[in-house]
């Protein structure tokens, strides 16, 4: 899980450090993601910590 | 953190498949939805607000079912829960994906959990098996107000499952 939490993370800052970021899903339609992601994805494991 | 992540990625999946749009504020909320109820509640809201906006921040606090600052004691377990059923039915479809995408997570956790440690899983809960279920089932109910979907189904299915499972 942490593996996969590393990759997506830095997919998704690769993507936005571009043009904004991108994924696309099974269904062959795009979600796009901004910075915004990125900043919640730094967000949510400092609440982690603080709960440790 | 890996439930979090769960969450997350269950609402993505949805992008494209059902009646709802998945949204980016979407997809921000279900990475926090347990940020304000485990983590400083309206202060944390606020926090949230600032950082990240007023729209996650709203659906942040659709998904909480107390704001309670942390050290405070929470709401006795059936006056809250109870609460969050009444404010889950009038909640948007965006606030019920994401409620649903969590505790599909939840209930696939409970299973792979039960299959380790059997009956002892339910000491991990404020409240045992049959509440648990309880309030499993009238989640349901609403989501199933709110239409049909995949993860509601899935819901539904883990429900009987984790019956069936740990009857």
């Amino acid at each position: 899980m942490l593996e996969y939490s590393g990759y997506r993370t830095h997919y998704l800052r690769s993507a936005t450090d571009a043009e904004g970021g991108e994924m696309a899903g099974d269904t062959g339609k795009t979600l796009h993601l901004s910075s915004r992601f990125s900043a919640a994805v730094d967000y949510a494991p400092i609440l982690h910590v603080e709960q440790r | 953190m890996a439930h979090l992540l769960g969450v997350t990625s269950l609402v993505m999946g949805e992008h494209g498949v059902g009646g709802v749009a998945v949204s980016e504020e979407m997809v921000i909320t279900a990475l926090l939805h347990d940020a304000a109820e485990d983590h400083g509640g309206a202060i944390r809201l606020l926090d949230i607000e600032q950082n990240l906006g007023a729209v996650v921040a709203h659906m942040v606090e659709g998904l909480s079912d107390t704001l309670a600052e942390s050290g405070q004691e929470k709401e006795r377990w059936e006056d809250r829960k109870s609460a969050y059923l009444r404010k889950l039915e009038v909640e948007s479809a965006e606030v019920q994906l994401s409620s649903v995408a969590d505790k599909v997570h939840n209930a696939r956790t409970m299973l792979e959990d039960y299959r380790v440690c059997g009956a002892g899983l339910w000491k991990r809960f404020k409240r045992g098996r049959d509440q648990q279920l309880w309030y499993m089932r009238e989640l349901l109910s609403i989501y199933r107000g709110g239409g049909k979907g995949r993860l509601t189904d899935e819901f539904e299915r883990l429900i009987a499952e984790l019956c069936h499972a740990t009857g």
